[in-house]
């Protein structure tokens, strides 16, 4: 992967002093840049921030978008992502801490997890694990939901397991909402990673995770929901079930 | 091995004969297509015309490959998805062939054709296809057996947007001259980007309804037409190239096909390569010709089944206008 390093070191190029009780020391605002992934829109890095183990988040600039629609998208991008891992985080939901963000150049650095991502571990791990990490990511979608937050790319690649817990990641799409629907998009997503990529587990991995997110907003929203969600399914091209126009008369 | 076969899910009635060979294996490439003197395809004015002229174009692929009727092995035809009264052209056309002829017939789906003409013509091994049309927008790749849909439209395809605001706004038809859309030619005079008009991606999700009631809405209040080609554009595009670069990281392909008719546009395409860079896959554009509806991709489908052994009783060969994509089993891979 080829990466515009010095573009991102010049955005980060500062040094800054940390007081001791006893001496000043002076470190670099980051350092140990190492390239995780890319993503769609960003770059992920594994780095020391102010010392820390962090992740920095660059939404890179796009050669094949118009300049000035790319900036306008970066910038309210992250700062959507931002707002949102800070009210998830007052929710009591794991997700990364933001520790900086510089709106200019798209950049969000926040804290470090280590972990597995649950795409990579949800075929090896043991079912009634896998169950409660479904429960766990169902319970967080609910818990989102309720204060009108949608994830808005829910997949099994955006969930960390850690030993300290499930974390969600991945906020770059999220959106504070009110609409049902889009709640509904969120579970749809979520099932289509499962059944793209996990089909072999599919049925454990739907049934808890649709009973963590029933333990928090209750039966009837949950069912309410699930009919959303199929009904976003046959509005995909093709969709068998869906009755053909000469069949609706009569 | 010699296979015709016949599309007529839409506006084409493509006839095409093909063979095993490596080189030079389209004997036959026959196609007519139907032009609305307005407005979009009526499924009845053009099954019509498609009834009209489907004798002619057999014959004249038999003629052009210097055939006579009883040297193919096998009749292949496209039973879906598509137009119902369009479909059933084609496949009453296939079922009399087989029957008068005494030869099997081979059942394909349309867009697992235009994915395996794609491959053969672009030689790529395994890439992530986007299919780009005036009926279809969807993201697939290649997993375990079948073509997974990784991300689609939830309403209307990106060709529909291009063509309906083009139509709407008398820009069109013809929708594509010159081998530019209409839209795009538009969008070059734009200056600005206007604010407000929606960009959908709900995970590996697009949507263009929106987008299409806010530019339809911006032409009317009477601003630059220019400006809302030149918005939408980037905002439908975008989103598209934003959804296939997300289904290449996740499934780690190296590759990326474009197929459909919208796939000819230059300016997509070399958006497309753009962006293929930034994460050093490579892009596959299958030449226009073979992009949009034609017999030959159903043929060479058509062939590839029926070598591992698909036919399908006449009497049950009935079409389908409802038919993903996914629900396909690929016996051939």
């Amino acid at each position: 992967m080829e990466v515009d390093l010095p573009q991102l070191k010049k955005w980060l190029d500062e040094d800054v002093v940390i007081l001791f009780a006893d001496r000043n020391e002076k470190i670099p605002l980051i350092s140990d840049l190492k390239l995780l992934s890319m993503g769609a829109e960003a770059y992920i890095f594994k780095a020391r921030f102010m010392g820390v183990e962090a992740v920095v988040k660059w939404r890179f600039p796009k050669n094949y978008i118009p300049e000035e629609l790319d900036e306008k998208m970066r910038r309210s991008r992250t700062k959507l992502e931002t707002k949102i891992l800070w009210k998830a985080l007052s929710l009591g939901i794991k997700v990364p801490t933001p520790l900086f963000i510089d709106l200019d150049a798209g950049i969000l650095i926040m804290s470090f997890i280590e972990g597995e991502s649950l795409r990579d571990v949800a075929e090896k791990i043991d079912k009634d694990v896998l169950c409660q990490v479904m429960k766990t990511v169902g319970s967080y979608a609910a818990t989102l939901h309720l204060n009108g937050i949608t994830h808005g790319d829910l997949t099994t690649s955006n969930v960390i397991v850690a030993k300290d817990g499930v974390y969600l990641i991945d906020f770059g799409l999220a959106s504070f909402t009110k609409r049902c629907e889009d709640m509904a998009i969120d579970l749809h997503i979520f099932f289509r990673s499962i059944e793209s990529t996990h089909y072999r587990i599919e049925d454990v991995a739907k049934k808890c995770f649709i009973d963590g997110y029933k333990q928090v907003v209750g039966d009837s929203k949950t069912e309410t929901l699930i009919r959303a969600v199929d009904s976003i399914r046959l509005r995909g091209r093709y969709i068998a079930a869906r009755k053909l126009r000469t069949e609706w008369v009569g | 091995m010699i296979v015709l076969g016949i599309e007529s899910s839409a506006h084409t009635f493509g006839v095409g004969i093909v063979t095993e060979y490596k080189e030079n294996f389209i004997l036959a490439d026959e196609r007519i297509q139907y032009v609305p003197k307005h407005g979009g395809i009526h499924p009845r004015e053009s099954s019509r015309f498609l009834a009209e002229k489907a004798p002619m174009v057999i014959e004249k692929a038999f003629e052009k490959a210097s055939l006579q009727l009883d040297d193919v092995n096998a009749i292949a035809v496209a039973l879906g998805p598509g137009l119902g009264p369009c479909l059933r052209v084609g496949a009453t056309a296939a079922r009399a062939l087989a029957s008068f002829l005494k030869k099997p017939l081979v059942p394909v789906n349309h867009a697992v054709a235009h994915i395996e003409i794609g491959l053969k013509m672009t030689g790529l091994q395994d890439p992530v296809v986007v299919y780009l049309s005036g009926g279809n927008t969807a993201v697939i790749a290649y997993v375990e057996k079948r073509y997974r849909i990784f991300g689609e439209t939830l309403d209307i395809a990106l060709g529909n947007l291009l063509d309906t605001f083009a139509r709407e706004t008398s820009l069109g038809p013809p929708y594509v001259v010159a081998g530019m859309h209409v839209v795009d030619k538009c969008a070059e005079s734009g200056k600005k980007f206007l604010d407000d008009f929606p960009y959908v991606v709900k995970g590996q999700d697009v949507a263009f309804s929106g987008l299409l009631t806010t530019a339809l809405r911006a032409y009317r209040r009477g601003l630059d037409i220019h400006d809302i080609c030149l918005t939408m554009r980037e905002i439908a595009y975008n989103s598209v190239l934003e959804v296939t670069a997300r289904c290449l990281m996740h499934t780690r392909k190296k590759e990326v096909m474009l197929v459909g008719g919208v796939a000819a546009s230059p300016i997509l395409r070399e958006k497309f390569a753009k962006m293929a860079e930034k994460y050093n896959a490579i892009v596959g554009v299958v030449p226009p010709q073979y992009a949009v509806d034609n017999g030959v991709m159903i043929a060479w489908t058509g062939l590839l089944a029926f070598k591992s052994g698909l036919t399908i009783d006449l009497r049950s060969a009935i079409v389908k206008q409802r038919w993903r994509v996914d629900e396909v089993e690929i016996i051939w891979k």
